[in-house]
């Protein structure tokens, strides 16, 4: 992205012009939805995170120093926006109790060539709430354990385990998919 | 069969899943957000960086100003007033040091003669007035200053003349002596000097034999430049900052300064355009000679700020100062060129500078184009002028001002695309402003120390406002006026 069309359009931004704001959104909204599904359970909530994530951007968008980074101060908005929905929800989070799949027929090479990344955000929304954060923030983000405790306001251990758990989860959830789609 | 994916697999897996993935959301969630967006009011680093160095350069500047106005009026008011160390030692009694007597034995047997009646016939008295309980510090300061004046009028060959407030004493001093015990420097050729000891005559040759001690003392010392403070102590007419240890160096006389200076305030409704070099238009410009410049339109727009003003004589004054300042203009009907430097780079090429367009909506429009442009500058402005009072009223400034872009904003009217388009990121334009001015004007006395002033101002500037092709220089004329305020300098006798 032009840094100079960048600085163009933040700065319409700052100065309220509403044709600024749009083209503001357009370019970056694609992006922060895709990741607000990533960390949402369901589109619902998914939209939920987005809303209040755009808004907090154009809240503080005049803090913004580097332009080269704006996608990764975007990023750790929304991210920090769906930590604080889902530490506000946490009353709500229900744990499914999945069943074991037997995929032992499966190779795992057929697996990834399989799912589709619908099918893979899929499987990430159904994964309980403190799972599906730390999956996402270790494995997709590359946050370390420590950050991701820091973030979480739980102990490296705990970050493990969900992790540990995460993965287990979604190799079975891919490998249930998969054979249904077969 | 291994049924077990890796976890590496996985996270890599995962990763490159998402990597650039996007979701377009629908338009009903921009109408939900749309209303609810509120800009936080933190202002941008850059701005806030900006607003800072203005603040402390103003705050240095008042600062400045304000210490020196207001140690003048501390040592005005101790003008006049004699030397208390020295008051007091000449009515202390008798309580000779070692040293002095030695001091005094080689006053005695040093070939300087210094014959004054009073002196000789004040001998005992001399003595006496030497004789102090002061420390040693005390006399060192004060001899010291001693010294110097009388190593100073030492270079008379013949006989010179020490002031005092009620007497005159005339010395008699061997310029050999001088030259034998202090350096060429410190023997200036200043025939006398007025010391400000009331009452009781002074002890002359006391203060020659310490002075000699001193000069002795500090012959081969350098002298590193300073503001002698003490010596205005010693002034009957008023403080008079000396800028270096010797006395044949310039000075500044600090109340006679500022008797000069003036500050004001100043606002200049202005009227601002632009003019064109003879070729705006490089070869190798695409744009349509008989599009450009069609329609020029001048906007109001204004300068206000801190006026500083020298007046060295009756006719002569010199004025600076920091103002805001703004250039605004409208070109209709002018000509624009869409350049595509790559994929990802679009630029309008204006007479405004270049502007980057990509993703604006302006990227789409035509190779050439017609289209309205309103350019608005805003620059921190330093003028430099000199000013000439062909009578008391009545004057003519010319100057050189200096200015620094601050900020820009150009609304842009296409008239293939509906709607303006406003834009601060013009590429090009210079952060460094010169120009020329030139103004007439009349004075007008609002009291003892109050004036305003108004007059004509037209300004051009040299240097073109933007870096490409287009040479515009912006022009300005307008009314200047202002109000300015004579600074008091208490006791000065104007």
């Amino acid at each position: 992205l032009d840094k100079s069309v960048l600085d163009i359009i933040i700065s319409g931004c700052l100065q309220g012009d509403s044709k600024h704001k749009k083209a503001f959104y357009e370019l970056f909204s694609p992006h922060i939805l895709s990741v607000s599904y990533r960390y949402a359970r369901n589109r619902t909530d998914a939209e939920d995170i987005f809303q209040e994530s755009i808004l907090k951007i154009f809240c503080y968008l005049q803090q913004l120093n580097e332009l080269e980074k704006i996608e990764w101060w975007i990023k750790r908005i929304v991210i920090n926006e769906a930590i604080r929905f889902y530490k506000k929800n946490r009353s709500l989070v229900f744990v499914e109790d999945y069943q074991t799949v037997n995929s032992s027929e499966m190779e795992t090479s057929d697996v990834y060539k399989t799912m589709e990344v619908a099918e893979v955000l899929k499987v990430i929304q159904v994964l309980p709430d403190r799972m599906r954060l730390v999956i996402n923030l270790f494995s997709i983000e590359g946050f370390s354990h420590e950050e991701i405790a820091e973030m979480l306001g739980i102990s490296v251990g705990t970050s493990k385990s969900n992790l540990f758990d995460a993965r287990k989860k979604i190799k079975i959830l891919m490998h249930e998919k998969v054979r249904r789609i077969i | 069969m291994n049924h077990e994916i890796l976890h590496d697999d996985l996270d890599d897996f995962l990763k490159n899943s998402f990597e650039g993935h996007t979701i377009v959301p629908g338009d009903e969630l921009w109408a939900r957000i749309e209303p609810q967006i509120t800009l936080n009011m933190v202002p941008h680093a850059k701005y806030v960086r900006m607003k800072y160095a203005f603040i402390t350069a103003a705050a240095s500047f008042v600062a400045v100003v304000f210490l020196l106005f207001a140690q003048n009026i501390s040592l005005f008011n101790q003008k006049n007033q004699a030397n208390p160390a020295l008051v007091k030692n000449s009515e202390l009694p008798n309580l000779s040091t070692a040293e002095i007597k030695n001091k005094d034995e080689m006053a005695n047997t040093s070939e300087k003669r210094i014959t004054s009646p009073e002196t000789k016939s004040s001998g005992s008295k001399m003595k006496e007035g030497l004789k102090s309980k002061a420390t040693l510090a005390d006399q060192s300061t004060e001899m010291a200053t001693v010294s110097t004046v009388l190593n100073q009028d030492s270079r008379n060959n013949s006989g010179s003349e020490i002031r005092t407030s009620e007497s005159i004493l005339p010395v008699e001093i061997d310029p050999m002596e001088c030259q034998e015990v202090a350096s060429t420097e410190n023997c200036p050729s200043n025939t006398s000097t007025e010391l400000a000891i009331p009452e009781k005559p002074v002890p002359v040759a006391e203060k020659a034999t310490i002075a000699n001690r001193d000069h002795r003392k500090s012959a081969s010392s350098f002298h590193f430049p300073k503001i002698d403070l003490g010596s205005i102590f010693y002034s009957s007419s008023r403080p008079v900052f000396r800028l270096s240890g010797n006395r044949n160096a310039g000075t500044f006389d600090l109340s006679e300064f500022l008797k000069k200076i003036e500050v004001g305030f100043n606002y200049s409704p202005l009227l601002s355009s632009r003019t064109m070099g003879q070729t705006p238009i490089s070869g190798n410009s695409d744009i349509d000679r008989q599009y450009f410049n069609n329609i020029e339109k001048a906007l109001l727009t204004g300068s206000y700020g801190l006026d500083l003003m020298y007046k060295a004589n009756d006719k002569w004054a010199f004025r600076t100062g920091i103002y805001f300042s703004g250039y605004r203009h409208e070109t209709q009907n002018d000509a624009l060129h869409r350049e595509v430097i790559s994929p990802d780079q679009v630029v309008l090429n204006t007479s405004a500078g270049k502007i980057p367009v990509n993703g604006t909506g302006m990227d789409q429009l035509p190779k050439l184009s017609v289209f309205n442009a309103r350019i608005n500058l805003s620059y921190l402005e330093v003028p430099l002028v000199a000013r000439y009072y062909w009578d008391r009223h009545f004057f003519t400034d010319a100057g050189m001002n200096y200015s620094f872009l601050r900020s820009s904003k150009t609304t842009i009217t296409a008239e293939e695309y509906t709607g303006a388009f406003s834009y601060s990121g013009v590429e090009g334009l210079r952060k460094h402003a010169f120009a020329v001015s030139l103004g007439f004007g009349l004075d007008y006395k609002l009291g003892s120390r109050v004036k305003f002033e108004i007059g004509p101002e037209i300004k051009w500037q040299v240097n073109s406002i933007s870096a490409n092709q287009m040479n515009t220089h912006p022009l300005y004329w307008g009314i200047r006026t202002g109000i300015r305020f004579k600074l008091r300098t208490p006791g000065y006798r104007n």
